[in-house]
């Protein structure tokens, strides 16, 4: 038995999240996968949206039915039984460092730790509100994550049938960018040796160096950049000029602290690209999503899909880097495992391309299905193949506009428009050429609005639904899709509500769709 | 059975078979009982067969365009456009059929053939055009167009 916990810290720690979880619904993650964050700025865009993904993928799954041998939704994303996979680390609101270690106090009482405390840190350091995050500054951050509550949730998930595993058994990624303040704080002190990977009160540790925890971590290295207005008016922030310089001084550190990481893996892109407007935190620090976040979800399921590891593991170290400016499908960082990269490469397109089309088909030409009658679509072939014998019109196995299904259809129409933005962010980065957001968007994508993506109507750009995947292809339209996938897929399984063999119906054509369209080389 | 070529091939035997029924074993029942007045009854049957056969050539020939439409690729995204072509069809046929009809009572009108036989070559005609165009279509049509005849909508 094996448990696998992903740990993301900081605004960058919730996107790898973003795109871990986006790739589990495609069926890539592996078959069950703990979550827990880690960001004192609860009301963080990237947080919030995460957050909310997270509850949408885990409703949607208890809603949503596979039909025989796809993989979609196939893992289990486990949250605290509480409901509480967010440490904020603060409990009240206006947190500074000098009240996180009752410096007033402090200096009455015992001045000679006051005026330790002034050495290590400047009076803005000292008083400068930590509600929005540690504001590059690791010093502060690394304060006040020394010791988390590993006896209540979210840690707690830890810990939870840990005597029933044995040794590497609880794999455990931690995540987080190392260039600025939350990540660069959090790595090194989730990551030390005696609080998960040999931690004595929760059996972690099963003595001669061995123990029942697999540490991998993603060092997480600059990789975008954004735009500062000259007139910011913050006390502490960070720029994209100070990156270079905090990586380098957290790798210095890190690689002079023994922490309890087995594997690391070492991801960046020096091609910076933007991904929006400054923001010091808050709601307003809600960015475009990055394929470096894709990768390191993807190393996060190399780590946990690697074979079992009976004895003390060694100590591994993982680096990725593009052969070219541009990235494709053939360039991502799968596996560790050579012989099987080529083997991942094509399961990986083509899953994240199946995801890819069912959700724009659905969302640009199913959901105006079932927004009319049944009377009115039994023109459609495939509607009428599916769901024109025993009809009936109050019955959930029946009719897809009826009872639950409706709410399926609710949840499914909003994860499909968070992964459709997700993905189409991907190609916004322009070096990244996994799918052309152009054949799939109608206008640019906003951030501020990520429910409002507006998506071209495949029956009036017909040709664009064979070019969204970037790949030597057949150039398929939309007739090809009706008349050879959508036509062809029936599904008579009488154990389904209506909806799930509706939204079942869409995916098989999909990957039908891409696979006559795919050119094989 | 909706399969190219297997359904126009049914449907050329259907249409086929009804005209061979209608103008070879019934032609000499259509054409010696009603009365005629100068026409020999060979001969009225020869304009019989001729305009049956007339009639059964236009079904074929629209039957054979639907299943060609039916099966193109675009069919798929324009289902209002096939049900107007169906219709167009369906409604052309029944005005082939009358004007084979008028046809008929306008090459015979001096034979003096009661109306009811005329009926009789209408109904024979109907069945010849737009009824096995319906048949036809409702059993045959290709996958993409299987639903839009009358009755299967």
């Amino acid at each position: 038995m094996q448990k696998n916990v992903i740990i993301g810290i900081g605004g960058t720690g919730a996107r790898v999240i973003e795109s871990a979880i986006h790739l589990c619904a495609a069926g890539l993650g592996p078959s069950e996968l703990n979550i827990i964050i880690i960001d004192p700025d609860e009301a963080n865009g990237n947080l919030t949206h995460t957050k909310s993904l997270i509850k949408e993928y885990v409703e949607l799954r208890k809603k949503f039915k596979n039909k025989g041998d796809n993989t979609l939704f196939k893992t289990n994303i486990v949250i605290s039984p509480s409901g509480k996979f967010v440490w904020n680390i603060f409990q009240e609101k206006d947190s500074t460092l000098g009240k996180y270690m009752n410096y007033d106090n402090l200096k009455k009482n015992n001045q000679t730790l006051s005026d330790f405390a002034e050495i290590l840190f400047t009076e803005k350091e000292l008083n400068t509100g930590l509600n929005e995050g540690f504001r590059g500054h690791p010093s502060i951050g690394a304060v006040v994550m020394a010791d988390p509550p590993m006896d209540e949730y979210p840690f707690k998930l830890l810990w939870d049938d840990i005597s029933t595993l044995s040794a590497n058994d609880l794999r455990v990624f931690i995540v987080g960018s190392i260039f600025g303040g939350t990540g660069a704080a959090g790595f090194p002190t989730i990551g030390s040796r005696p609080l998960i990977k040999f931690n004595e009160k929760f059996n972690a540790t099963l003595g001669g160096g061995k123990s029942r925890v697999l540490l991998g971590g993603a060092l997480v290295l600059p990789y975008f950049s954004f735009s500062t207005d000259s007139e910011v008016d913050e006390p502490m922030f960070v720029t994209t000029n100070d990156f270079p310089i905090a990586t380098k001084a957290a790798l210095q550190y890190y690689n002079d602290k023994e922490l309890g990481f087995d594997q690391y893996y070492f991801i960046g892109d020096s091609l910076a690209q933007k991904v929006g407007n400054f923001s010091t935190g808050s709601a307003t620090q809600d960015n475009y999503p990055h394929y470096i976040e894709m990768v390191s979800a993807i190393a996060s399921f190399d780590f946990f899909n690697q074979p079992k590891i009976d004895d003390i593991p060694d100590k591994k170290y993982f680096i990725a880097c593009r052969e070219m400016e541009s990235v494709d499908w053939s360039m991502l960082p799968l596996t560790r495992d050579n012989d099987k990269l080529q083997e991942e490469r094509d399961r990986f397109k083509q899953k994240v391309s199946d995801f890819t089309i069912f959700a724009y088909t659905y969302l640009a030409y199913g959901k105006g299905i079932i927004a009319q009658k049944h009377q009115d679509v039994l023109a459609e072939a495939w509607y009428s193949e599916n769901f024109k014998k025993n009809f009936k019109e109050s019955d959930v196995q029946a009719n897809p506009r009826y009872g639950e299904n409706t709410d399926l259809f609710e949840v499914a129409e909003n994860y499909f428009k968070d992964f459709l933005f997700w993905i189409c962010s991907i190609d916004k980065n322009e070096n990244a050429h996994l799918i052309d957001s152009n054949n799939l968007l109608e206008g640019d994508l906003d951030i501020k609005d990520r429910k409002e993506i507006k998506l071209k109507d495949p029956t009036k750009f017909k040709s664009n639904i064979g070019q969204i995947i970037v790949e030597r292809n057949s150039g398929l339209n939309f007739d090809a899709f009706k008349t050879r996938c959508l036509q062809e897929t029936i599904i008579d399984d009488k154990t389904m509500y209506a909806g799930n063999r509706f939204l079942n119906i869409f995916y098989e054509a999909s990957k039908k769709f891409n696979k006559i369209n795919r050119v094989i080389k | 059975m909706n399969k190219s070529p297997l359904n126009y091939l049914i449907s050329v035997a259907i249409i086929a078979i009804l005209w061979v029924v209608f103008a070879i074993f019934m032609g000499d029942y259509f054409s010696q009982k009603p009365n005629l007045a100068d026409k020999t009854p060979e001969s009225f049957a020869n304009d019989l067969r001729i305009i049956f056969g007339i009639g059964a050539f236009i079904a074929i020939i629209c039957i054979c365009y639907w299943f060609y439409y039916g099966s193109l690729e675009s069919t798929a995204s324009e289902m209002d456009r096939a049900k107007r072509k169906w219709n167009g069809n369906f409604i052309f046929l029944i005005i082939v059929s009358v004007c084979l009809t008028v046809t008929l009572i306008i090459m015979n009108m001096k034979q003096g053939i009661q109306p009811q036989w005329f009926c009789m070559y209408f109904g024979v005609l109907s069945a010849l055009t737009f009824i096995s165009f319906w048949i036809t279509s409702f059993l045959l049509s290709p996958l993409t167009v299987k639903y839009i005849p009358l009755g299967k909508r």
